[in-house]
């Protein structure tokens, strides 16, 4: 059509007034439709489905185990979970009693396992979620609607925090209520509903630190290979600094700030406490130092929270100045980076 | 008629840099030219008038709205094209405009409905489908068009829109954005193809060192000098020039046959005839000369290049 022929038309529509929401949802559907058609990430998404049928189809053998527990038949079983645990499993006279403790231990393995799922998937999301803005000086249309710093950077989190809780907290509630409906469930609402928190919780944590921390160094710069370099090292690189400091001072001088170094080993503390797993073994009758052996570590939790909230903290703190920065240069576009 | 954009006093400094010093501007309805070299703050004049930059001092207000206080109410009626590229990397041009529409605020059926029309309108026809980032220059310069006007805003921010278009590319932009100022949308343009902004604008507004050293209607602005003037002569051009600098009278450019002079007042063409027949040249045309967008513009950034203060510099 010609330009001639065609003249502007005003909208007839009414104006709503400006509200962050809207932003706020915009930013968080086209984020998560814009990752969600990238490479790779929806296999990645698979972790979700396989934790639900790992934790379904290993809550329905426990109840097996119940069930059999005393028959001959259980003897096999029971050999196997003993050296699978490293735990000698003799002491417990009805297994059947220990079924939330099992059950609690059963989802802070997974939300451990889940952790590595974290960390792939947030590697291959997580990078272009600024830096891409950035690269493409595309920061110039956010902050010329009503979008302000926070919002922009609320709808990103929201978007990294979806794609974490599909591989964390959906599947593990959602193996939660199938577990429960195919075996029974916990004796009491109030067990499934305070495990059902854990996990929620447990899952926001990751959120939270995943998120943040990505952002973080998404905002750094304008190359998101660089942030994947860097999320890896952030990942990786204090869990091997833990090993070798494991590997050459006794394990019993290892404690607070010197034990707190991996970060994937604070998550697995904080989970352990938060679970309540300690508690839960002691009143199995179990001997303590098979606990130590098969799930807990020295560290008290003071430490690893605060390892853990600091980075946090900072990583929230630092991506809010760069957004603001970035908001107020938007215009000025030669200014960015 | 109410100035849909106005300054008064307004500062904005980075440190000990002013990067805005003291702009006072009454922007009335129209399409309006903002010229200036780089560094002259006109980006930063764009930023604060969005509210991305908070301002040192002065006040400001952009179709009513304080530039301060109501920020989300001034981007919710503006619409802003930036001069660099700016396509998020994954999305389609419908979805790019459909995108923009939603951060404006407005719900998904409306701002659809309104993506297609805007895409309808800056003749991205069936390319609305391809991903944004393949599209050749000129389309990614009326994409990010669309975009600014998805939300049918009150007041137009157009930085650089013609950057690196063809001519055809550029002839359509400008068609299109002197439809928009006829269909009573107000247009801030930011250029440094001034025969563009001579072809769009009514008005405009040259900004340096952070000020604003003129403005007016293009209009003023091209009309014909009373004391510069073009002479066709016959004759010889020494003795010409000779008498000619014996009346006072200046001598800007010599070329065959033409001499462009100055008088040292209005009104005195027969000074001009008299030196002529002196020298015993021949007059064939006597013409006074019009001024160009691109003299006053040089003019001006001329002015203040020699009387700018060392303290006043752009960012």
């Amino acid at each position: 059509m010609s330009q001639d022929t065609h003249r502007y038309q005003r909208w007839p529509g009414r104006h709503r007034k400006p509200s962050t929401l809207s932003g706020l949802s915009a930013i968080v559907v086209t984020g998560i439709r814009l990752q969600y058609n990238r490479r790779f990430v929806r296999p990645l998404l698979l972790a979700g489905p396989i934790a639900v049928i790992g934790i379904c189809v290993t809550l329905y053998l426990l109840s097996m185990l119940e069930v059999l527990a005393g028959s001959p038949e259980a003897n096999g079983l029971y050999q196997f979970a003993s050296g699978f645990l490293g735990v000698d499993l003799s002491a417990v006279s009805q297994i059947g009693e220990l079924r939330g403790v099992i059950w609690r231990a059963t989802f802070a393995l997974v939300i451990r396992i889940q952790l590595f799922a974290v960390m792939v998937l947030v590697a291959r999301i997580g990078p272009g979620l600024i830096s891409d803005d950035t690269k493409v000086r595309a920061l110039s249309i956010y902050f010329a609607h009503p979008v302000n710093p926070k919002s922009y950077l609320l709808g990103k989190w929201i978007v990294a925090a979806t794609f974490i809780a599909s591989v964390t907290v959906i599947p593990n509630l959602l193996a939660l209520t199938i577990g429960s409906m195919i075996t029974g469930g916990l004796p009491g609402v109030g067990p499934i509903l305070t495990l059902a928190l854990n996990i929620a919780l447990a899952g926001l944590g990751v959120m939270l630190f995943s998120g943040l921390v990505m952002l973080a160094l998404s905002s750094m710069t304008s190359d998101s290979r660089y942030v994947t370099v860097g999320w890896l090292a952030v990942c990786l690189m204090p869990a091997m600094a833990q090993g070798i400091i494991r590997e050459n001072i006794p394990s019993e001088n290892i404690t607070g700030w010197l034990g707190s170094i991996s970060l994937m080993g604070n998550a697995a503390v904080l989970t352990e406490h938060l679970f309540d797993l300690k508690s839960g073994w002691q009143a199995s009758g179990l001997p303590h130092d098979a606990f130590a052996k098969a799930l807990s570590s020295p560290i008290e939790p003071f430490y690893p929270a605060m390892v853990l909230g600091s980075i946090t903290l900072i990583a929230g703190t630092l991506c809010y100045r760069r957004i603001v920065k970035f908001s107020q240069a938007a215009a000025a576009a030669s200014n960015l980076n | 008629m109410d100035p849909v954009l106005s300054t008064k006093s307004l500062i904005k400094r980075y440190g000990r840099i002013r990067a805005l010093d003291g702009v006072d501007l009454a922007i009335e309805p129209g399409v309006v030219g903002l010229l200036g070299p780089n560094g002259a703050g006109k980006s930063t004049l764009i930023s604060v008038l969005l509210g991305q930059t908070p301002i040192t001092s002065g006040e400001g207000s952009v179709l009513g709205f304080d530039v301060g206080a109501e920020q989300p109410r001034i981007r919710s009626r503006v619409g802003y094209m930036p001069e660099n590229d700016c396509l998020i990397p994954g999305l389609t041009g419908t979805g790019y405009v459909c995108y923009a529409g939603r951060l404006a605020g407005m719900s998904f059926v409306d701002a659809m409905q309104r993506t297609h029309e805007v895409l309808d309108y800056v003749q991205l026809d069936e390319a609305r489908y391809r991903p944004a980032q393949q599209y050749s220059a000129g389309m990614k310069q009326r994409l990010k068009l669309a975009q600014a006007l998805v939300h049918d805003p009150d007041l137009l921010l157009l930085d650089e829109p013609t950057n690196g278009m063809d001519p055809d590319g550029r002839r359509v932009m400008l068609s299109l954005i002197i439809d928009l100022g006829k269909a009573g949308i107000s247009v801030l343009m930011c250029s440094h193809l001034l025969p563009d902004v001579e072809k769009v604008c009514d008005r405009v507004v040259i900004m340096g060192g952070g000020q604003v050293l003129t403005s007016g209607n293009i209009s003023d602005m091209r009309r014909p000098h009373d004391t510069l003037y073009s002479v066709d002569y016959v004759g010889n051009t020494e003795t010409f020039c000779h008498k000619l600098r014996q009346q006072g009278i200046s001598i800007h450019a010599q070329s065959n046959g033409t001499l462009d002079v100055e008088l040292s007042r209005a009104n005195q063409q027969n000074l001009i005839l008299s030196s002529a027949q002196l020298a015993g040249t021949k007059i064939r045309g006597l013409r006074p000369q019009r001024s160009s967008l691109e003299q006053k513009f040089m003019a001006a950034i001329r002015r203040q290049e020699n009387g700018s203060s060392p303290e006043v510099r752009s960012k």
